[in-house]
């Protein structure tokens, strides 16, 4: 049970979800295709022309052999057809991700790609770019008609310095808020050196960076290849793939180093008390070899990680544990998150309720919103 | 008001780098000698109890100026808890990482070849 502790007065609490001023999704997400991306790209373009000869471009381009044929499978009827509005081999343009939202009672929101989240296993370096840049021009002409959207752009992580002129090409952009670092398949992990051009660009066009885990990602050592089925990659992926890559940025003292937030999605917030304590048991057990940090790993968390509620995984009837993690972490480091449009979507008033008891009305209200605004400088 | 206890007579030391820990009135407290001076400490690692005194002395890392270079400083003035490896500073009790990490420590005080620990 919840530690009665946790309670906040009653005349603290927000009463119900239509009491909140507004809500901002910081973790929404258009869905490309690699067809739409190709409308992107110069028709001199080698990597167009590689791209568009390409017959199973999914599966080809951005993944090797992946458990996520089995998921495609069920999720497809007797004749082929889709049976979930978010197969993948369908767009999902910014004009739709809005109206699911504004149906889902969200004002404004923060949008990443689908598709390209698996842009770290490109594993040809030009084609990545291509396709980050590719995608950036597809996602402003998606928002130029949808006001309450704007969005993180994506880079390719293979290439850097590429990424720092992708990063300065579209910084000015009044849709773009942040820059996307696909978390999943980074290799190196993200604190290597070779990052440094992305982070300076990052720095210096004052974008936060977004860190959106997503699936079959073969990258992540070699027990991945021992999935047998979708669920037995997806359970672990996102939680796991997100604290190598916090590891590898903290304890190569990024944070020290630049002043940028991170914005951490996809694997929720449930690994998070855990993984602090974690970082910080170990740094005072063996810090001498992590000299470039000058404080406790939760003390960096704390100034400049952020974390989507998504995926909640709240067990039916509820999970108490969710509000105890919340007031761990901290309401003002929690944003919410939806996932929108896919399947696992949490909606606005399942967070609320989660926590109207245990936060008072304005951390709520920062969590909801005021947060994902400050961060994005909406 | 002051207490003050009893721990060692100096000649129990072998020199530099050695320890002699004592059960006073209930609990244990350590003193070290470290470059010709003595330093006490309780025996109780403020992590999860552990018996702190009993661990290896170690020296640091830190980076060099620009960053990049990591620097060994030999002096063996941390002491390592066996139980999960957080280190404290002999002299103030706190850990090297973080200043709120402390474990208590005692003013030791050498009369008459007796080693005392004062607080
Ligand atoms: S008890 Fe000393 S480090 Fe855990």
């Amino acid at each position: 049970m919840l530690d009665n502790a946790l309670q906040v007065p009653e005349a603290d609490r927000l009463g119900s979800v239509e009491d909140l001023d507004r809500i901002v999704d910081a973790d929404a997400q258009v869905q490309e295709t690699p067809e739409a991306l190709l409308e992107h790209m110069d028709d001199s373009s080698g990597a167009r022309r590689v791209i568009s000869l390409t017959e199973l471009r999914h599966d080809m381009i951005y993944a090797g052999p992946s458990s996520y044929p089995l998921y495609e499978y069920k999720r497809t009827d007797g004749d082929d057809g889709p049976v979930a509005e978010d197969d993948v081999s369908e767009t999902i343009g910014a004009a739709e991700v809005a109206e699911r939202a504004t149906e889902a009672g969200i004002d404004d929101g923060v949008v990443n790609p689908t598709l390209n989240l698996g842009l770290s296993e490109v594993n040809n370096d030009r084609f990545a770019v291509a396709l980050a840049s590719a995608y950036n021009d597809w996602l402003l002409s998606q928002l130029d008609d949808c006001p309450n959207l704007v969005g993180n752009a994506v880079v390719a992580p293979q290439h850097p310095e590429r990424a720092a002129e992708e990063i300065d090409r579209v910084a000015d952009e009044d849709d773009i808020v942040g820059i996307q670092l696909p978390a999943s398949g980074l290799m190196p992990p993200p604190g290597h050196r070779q990052y440094e051009p992305l982070y300076d660009a990052a720095e210096s066009n004052d974008l936060p960076i977004a860190m959106k885990s997503t699936v079959g990602n073969k990258s992540f050592g070699q027990q991945y290849w021992w999935a047998q089925s979708f669920p037995e990659d997806f359970v672990y992926q996102h939680g796991f793939v997100q604290m190598r890559n916090l590891t590898s940025i903290l304890f190569e003292g990024i944070p020290e180093q630049y002043d940028i937030d991170f914005v951490i999605q996809g694997a929720g917030i449930g690994f998070v008390p855990f993984f602090t304590h974690r970082l910080d048991d170990h740094y005072l057990e063996l810090g001498y070899e992590i000299p470039a940090l000058s404080q406790l790993p939760s003390a960096y968390l704390s100034e400049s990680f952020y974390w989507t509620t998504n995926p909640m995984n709240q067990p039916a009837g509820g999970d108490p544990q969710f509000a105890a993690m919340v007031n761990m972490i901290g309401p003002e480091n929690v944003l919410f998150g939806s996932d929108l449009p896919h399947g696992v979507t949490d909606l606005p008033e399942t967070v609320v309720d989660r926590l109207a008891d245990t936060v008072t009305a304005g951390e709520l209200a920062a969590v909801m919103a005021e947060n994902t605004e400050r961060v994005y400088g909406l | 008001m002051t207490e003050r206890y009893a721990i060692a007579d100096v000649d129990e030391f072998d020199g530099d780098g050695s320890r002699v820990i004592s059960e006073v009135e209930g609990q244990e407290i350590a003193v070290f000698r470290h470059e010709g001076e003595y330093y006490a400490l309780a025996n109780f690692c403020i992590h999860q109890a552990g018996p702190l005194c009993e661990g290896a002395l170690s020296g640091s890392i830190s980076t060099d100026e620009d960053g990049w270079d990591w620097v060994y400083d030999d002096e063996e003035r941390y002491i390592v808890c066996p139980w999960h490896g957080w280190m404290f500073d002999i002299e103030t009790g706190r850990s090297p990482k973080d200043e709120r990490y402390a474990v208590p420590t005692y003013d030791a005080v050498v009369e008459n070849g007796t080693v005392y620990a004062v607080r």
